[in-house]
C-alpha cells in the first residue's frame, strides 16, 4: 500500500480527545530532558553570546513545564508573560519597560479606529520617528544611549512583523483576540538574537496546537539540536577552514575561502533552527526555517530553501501584490518583473535591516550587485521552470540509479559552487577585493590546485553519495517525518554524544590535537585573524567582512555609533607626515569611548611635564599604541600612570628624587609609526630611558597599518620602500592582498624601526627598552612576539622586558572595555602594570633604574 | 460544483502538473502541499492562473496563502466561497 504524504493527525481540541494521560505525563517528561540536555551542550560549548546563554539556559526548561501543564486557554498569556520577562532582563528593566511601551504604542496604533491606510500612515510616521532616533538626528525625551541601546532588539521584534501585521490586519476576518496579537510581538526568544526568522502572522495562528502537543515539542527538541549542529559546523569552519580576505595568498587559499563563505552561512541557520524550535516548545508548530539549502538544485530552489521565512515574507509583501497587478501581462513579463521587485525589496529590506542595527544606510557595491546578481539568476531559473510544460520530479517510489544521481549532482554543484562564489564576493568589502583575489589564484595555478580539484570532485562525489542516502531512508522510513519514539531517541543519542564530544574530561584522555580540536568547538572566541579585523575596524571602520554570517559581527552590531575610530575623532590632530598623518592635539578636554580625555600641552594623554627634566629626576618616554594611552580607561587607570606613582610613591629617593614617564603613545601607531614619531618628539625630551612596547599582536597590526600608506602612494623611508618593491605592492593593490604579501617582512621592518630608535637614544644618551606584553586575550599570538623578542636581543641594543602570563586565570572576555573593543579595561591595566612592575623590580638595576630598596 | 468534484479536479491537476509519474494515493485532501514543497512560487502562480481559468474566478494576491494554498481541501474550499459568492 502507498504511503501517504499526509501530515500526522491534526491534535484537534484536546480537551475533546485527550491522550492517555500517563502516555502523555512520560512523553512530557522525555522532551524536558532533551530541553535540558539542549541547555547543558549550550552552555558546554558556550553556543549563544555568554550574556544571553546563561538567561536562556535557565527560563527556557522551567517556562516550558509551567506552559505544557497550564490549561489552554492560558498559555498565550503565560507565553506573552515569559516574553516581557525575558526582555526585562536583556534590555533591563528602565530600557525593557520603554521599549514595551513603545512597542504597545505601535501595535495600538495599528488599531485606531480610522480608515486602513491612515492606520499605515501612522504607523510609518511613528516609524521614521524612531528611524530619526536611530539616526541621531533628533533627541528623544531621557538618555540617548538607552534609545540607542534598546534599537537593535526593537528592530528585532517590529521591523519587519510590523509590515506583516499590517498587511494581514487589511485581510483579516475574525478577531484573533489580545494574547494572540501580543504573543506574535512578543515571543520569548526574539530579544535573544538580533537575526530572527520574519514568522508569518497567519502561520503563526494556524499553527498553534495544530498536532498533537508532544508531537510539536519533539519537533522543537529536534530543530534546536539540528540548531546545535550548525552552530558547532559553523565553528569548525570558522575556525579550522576559512580564512580572511587578508590570508588569501594563492590558488589554495582562495578556494578554501570561497568555500568556506557559504558554509559559514550555517550560522544563520543554527540560529533560526533554534528559534523555531524554542517557539514550538510553546505550541507553535511552525515550518523549517531552512531546508538542505546546500543541496538546492536550482537558483529558484536556492530561493526556496534557504532562509524559507524571508522568501514567504517576500512573496506575500512584494511578489504576489506585483503578480496580480500585472497578471494581464504576458505571465513571462509579469514574473520577471515580479521577481525583479522582490529582489529589489529584499536588498531594500536588508539594508533597512542594517540600519536599525548599525545607525547607517549600507550602500556597498558588493551588496548591492550580490542581491541583482542573484535576483538574475534566480529569475532565469525560474523562467526556465516557468516555459517547462510539466515538473521533472521523480516518483516517490522510483529505484536509485546513478544516472539521475548524477545528473541531480551536477546540478546542485553548479549551483552549490556558484553561491560558494557570490557569498565570497558578498564578504568582500570592495568588488575588487574579490577579483584580486582570483587574479592572485589564477596566477598561482587555480586549475592546477589540488584544493581546486578536491572541491570539483569532492562535491560531486558527496552529491551522489547524499543522494543515495536519501533513497535510502525514504525507503526505510518514508518521506514523512519520524514518530515521537525514534526521533526523540535520535536526538538524545545524538544530544548526549554532542554533550560528551564537550567533556573536559574527555579531553585529558585524548591525544593532544584531537583535544585541541574539540576544545576549539567548546570556545566562543575568535580566530586570531578576525581579532585584528575587529582592530582593523576599531582603527579603520571596515564592518563588511562576512556581514551577517559572522559572529565577529553580532559584537560590531553593539558598537554605540560614537564609538569611533582615533583618527576620526576630536582628539586627533593631523600632521604633515604621509605614513603618521595624525598625533592627539594638544590641550584637549573632552569624551573618548565614554571616558574623559585631557591632553597636556605636549599633545599627549598625561599630566603636565616641563620640557626641562627636573633636577634629580629620571625621565622616561614611553612610544605605544591604543593600550598604552589607556583608550576606554580613566588616565589614572592606564598601566602607565599606575607605573609611574608606584616608582614615585615607593621607589623615589634612592638615586632619584623623582621619576618621570611621559606618555608619547598614540592610538593606531605601529612600531613604524612609534619609530618616526620618536624621531620626532624624542630629543626635545631629553629621556634618560625611552620605553617601546610590543604587544602580541603587533606584527600583523604593523602589516595591516603599514599598507595605507603605500595604498595612498605616500613616500616611504628608502628601506620601507625597498620592501614595497619586493613584496610587489602599488596603489593598485587591494588591500587584503596587500597585507597578505607584505606579512613575510614584518619582522624585516619591524627591526628596522627599533633600530632607528636605538640610533636615535644612542645620540641622546638614553637606554632603548622594549616591553613585549603578552596577554592571554583572544588572538594573542605569543610565538611571533616571543621570535620578535628573539630578534631584538640578537640584532638590536634593546634592552628587552618580556612579560609573560600578565592576565593568569583571568577570563579575558572579562578585560576589555566593552564587548565589542578589545581593549583592557582598568583591571586589565592593572595586571599589566603589575607585570611591568614585577619586571622593572628584578631589572631595575640592570636598567639603572635606581630604585629605592 | 460539489466541493468533492472540485478536490478532485484540483488533485488530477497537481498530480499531472506537479507531480507527474508519482501515485496518486501518496497525495491526500490534507496533503501539505506548500509546507512540503510540492508547489513552489511558480507553481502556485500556475496553480491559481489555471483555477481562474477552468473556474472563472478572480483570485487576489492576499489570498495566495497557506490558508487557502496549502492543500486540495483548503483550495477546493476557496473555490467553493468564490463560486458562492458569484451566485
Amino acid at each position: 500500500m502507498p504511503q501517504t504524504r499526509s501530515s500526522p493527525p491534526k491534535a484537534g481540541d484536546e480537551a475533546t480527545a485527550p491522550r492517555p494521560p500517563a502516555g502523555d505525563l512520560l512523553r512530557l517528561l522525555i522532551v524536558a530532558l532533551q530541553v535540558g540536555l539542549w541547555a547543558v551542550v549550550v552552555q558546554h560549548f558556550h553556543l549563544l553570546e555568554a550574556r544571553l546563554l546563561s538567561s536562556l539556559a535557565i527560563w527556557l526548561l522551567p517556562a516550558f513545564l509551567i506552559h505544557a501543564v497550564l490549561p489552554r486557554r492560558f498559555r498565550k498569556a503565560f507565553f506573552v508573560l515569559v516574553a516581557l520577562a525575558t526582555l526585562l532582563e536583556v534590555a533591563g528593566l528602565g530600557e525593557g519597560a520603554v521599549l514595551i511601551g513603545v512597542g504597545l504604542g505601535l501595535i495600538g496604533l495599528c488599531h485606531l479606529p480610522i480608515p486602513y491606510y491612515g492606520r499605515v500612515g501612522l504607523v510609518a510616521l511613528a516609524t521614521l520617528a524612531l528611524a530619526a532616533v536611530r539616526a541621531e538626528l533628533v533627541t528623544p525625551p531621557g538618555p540617548q544611549e538607552t534609545w540607542l541601546a534598546l534599537m537593535p532588539i526593537f528592530a528585532s521584534i517590529f521591523m519587519f512583523r510590523l509590515v506583516v501585521y499590517l498587511y494581514d490586519l487589511k485581510h483579516m476576518k475574525a478577531n484573533d483576540g489580545l494574547w494572540h496579537r501580543l504573543a506574535y510581538f512578543f515571543m520569548p526568544p526574539s530579544p535573544f538574537f538580533a537575526m530572527y526568522p520574519v514568522v508569518d502572522y497567519k502561520a503563526f495562528g494556524k499553527h498553534w496546537y495544530d498536532r498533537p502537543a508532544t508531537d510539536i515539542y519533539q519537533k522543537g527538541c529536534h530543530w534546536m539540536f539540528r540548531g546545535v549542529t550548525h552552530l558547532l559546523f559553523y565553528r569548525l569552519i570558522y575556525f579550522h577552514v576559512a580564512p580572511t580576505p587578508s590570508e588569501v595568498d594563492g590558488a589554495a587559499s582562495f578556494v578554501l575561502y570561497v568555500f568556506s563563505s557559504y558554509l559559514l552561512y550555517t550560522r544563520i541557520s543554527g540560529e533560526f533552527h533554534t528559534i523555531i524550535g524554542v517557539l514550538a516548545l510553546f505550541g507553535y508548530n511552525l515550518p523549517e526555517s531552512h531546508h538542505y539549502f546546500f543541496l538546492a538544485r536550482s537558483f529558484s530552489d536556492v530561493w526556496r530553501r534557504i532562509n524559507i521565512y524571508w522568501r514567504d515574507f517576500m512573496m506575500k509583501i512584494a511578489f504576489y501584490p506585483t503578480y496580480f497587478r500585472l497578471k494581464k501581462l504576458p505571465t513571462v513579463t509579469a514574473v520577471t518583473i515580479a521577481t525583479l521587485v522582490a529582489f529589489f525589496a529584499t536588498w531594500f529590506f536588508h539594508a533597512w535591516q542594517f540600519f536599525w542595527l548599525r545607525g547607517t544606510w549600507l550602500l556597498q557595491a558588493t551588496d548591492m550587485t550580490f542581491w541583482g546578481a542573484l535576483a538574475i539568476l534566480v529569475l532565469g531559473s525560474a523562467l526556465r521552470q516557468l516555459k517547462a510544460a510539466k515538473a521533472a520530479r521523480k516518483p516517490a517510489d522510483a529505484p536509485w540509479s546513478l544516472a539521475e544521481a548524477l545528473r541531480v549532482t551536477r546540478s546542485a554543484s553548479i549551483v552549490f559552487v556558484s553561491m560558494c562564489c557570490l557569498l565570497s564576493y558578498w564578504s568582500c568589502n570592495r568588488p575588487g577585493d574579490w577579483f584580486g583575489m582570483f587574479g592572485l589564484a589564477f596566477r598561482d595555478g587555480l586549475l592546477l590546485a589540488p584544493a581546486f580539484w578536491l572541491l570539483v570532485l569532492g562535491v560531486p562525489t558527496l552529491g551522489v553519495l547524499l543522494h543515495l542516502g536519501a533513497h535510502l531512508r525514504d525507503r526505510r522510513f518514508g518521506r514523512g517525518p519520524l514518530a515521537f519514539g525514534p526521533k526523540a531517541t535520535l536526538v538524545l543519542s545524538g544530544g548526549l554524544l554532542i554533550a560528551l564530544l564537550g567533556q573536559p574530561a574527555l579531553h585529558r584522555r585524548l591525544p593532544d590535537e584531537m583535544a585541541t580540536f574539540l576544545r576549539s568547538l567548546t570556545q566562543d572566541s575568535f580566530r586570531q585573524s578576525d581579532v585584528e579585523l575587529m582592530e582593523r575596524g576599531y582603527y579603520e571602520n571596515l564592518l563588511g567582512t562576512d556581514r551577517f554570517t559572522s559572529h565577529l559581527w553580532d559584537l560590531q552590531m553593539q558598537r554605540p555609533s560614537d564609538w569611533v575610530p582615533f583618527a576620526d575623532s576630536e582628539f586627533a590632530e593631523p600632521i604633515d607626515d604621509e605614513i603618521l598623518q595624525y598625533r592627539i592635539k594638544a590641550g584637549v578636554d573632552g569624551i573618548f569611548h565614554r571616558v574623559p580625555f585631557i591632553t597636556n600641552r605636549w599633545g599627549m594623554r598625561d599630566r603636565d611635564y616641563e620640557e626641562t627634566k627636573p633636577e634629580g629626576a629620571l625621565r622616561i618616554v614611553l612610544y605605544g599604541s591604543s593600550y598604552a594611552v589607556g583608550s576606554g580607561v580613566e588616565q589614572e587607570d592606564a598601566w602607565e600612570k599606575r607605573t609611574e606613582r608606584w616608582l614615585n610613591e615607593e621607589k623615589a629617593g634612592g638615586r632619584y628624587s623623582s621619576y618621570e614617564i611621559l606618555n608619547l603613545a598614540v592610538p593606531g601607531y605601529t612600531t613604524v609609526h612609534r619609530a618616526l614619531f620618536a624621531r620626532r618628539t624624542m630629543a626635545r625630551f631629553a629621556p634618560d630611558i625611552v620605553l617601546v612596547t610590543l604587544l602580541d599582536r603587533d606584527d600583523s597590526f604593523t602589516a595591516s597599518r603599514l599598507v595605507r600608506p603605500i595604498r595612498r602612494g605616500a613616500r616611504l623611508p628608502a628601506e620601507l620602500e625597498d620592501v614595497r618593491r619586493r613584496a610587489g605592492i602599488d596603489r593598485d593593490t587591494p588591500e587584503d592582498q596587500a597585507i597578505a604579501r607584505l606579512r613575510p617582512f614584518v619582522d624585516e621592518i619591524v627591526l628596522w624601526s627599533w633600530r632607528m630608535i636605538e640610533e636615535d637614544c644612542r645620540k641622546l644618551g638614553a637606554r632603548p627598552v622594549l616591553v613585549a606584553m603578552m596577554t592571554e586575550r583572544e588572538g594573542a599570538d605569543h610565538d611571533a612576539c616571543k621570535r620578535l623578542c628573539r630578534l631584538a636581543r640578537e640584532q638590536t641594543g634593546l634592552f628587552v622586558l618580556e612579560l609573560e602570563g600578565i592576565w593568569g586565570d583571568h577570563d579575558p572576555r572579562k578585560l576589555n572595555v566593552a564587548p565589542w573593543d578589545r581593549h583592557p579595561n582598568s583591571f586589565g591595566h592593572q595586571l599589566m602594570a603589575e607585570a611591568l612592575i614585577k619586571a622593572l623590580e628584578a631589572e631595575g638595576e640592570a636598567l639603572g633604574l635606581g630604585l629605592k630598596n | 460544483m460539489a466541493s468533492q468534484e472540485i478536490r478532485a479536479a484540483v488533485k488530477d491537476y497537481i498530480m499531472e502538473e506537479f507531480l507527474p509519474g508519482e501515485d496518486p494515493a501518496t497525495v491526500s485532501d490534507s496533503t501539505a502541499l506548500l509546507s512540503e514543497g510540492i508547489l513552489d512560487s511558480i507553481a502556485t502562480i500556475k496553480l491559481a492562473a489555471w483555477l481562474e481559468d477552468h473556474y472563472g474566478i478572480e483570485l487576489e494576491a492576499h489570498e495566495m496563502s497557506v490558508d487557502n494554498l496549502d492543500s486540495i481541501a483548503a483550495i477546493a474550499a476557496i473555490v467553493t466561497s468564490k463560486l458562492e459568492a458569484r451566485g
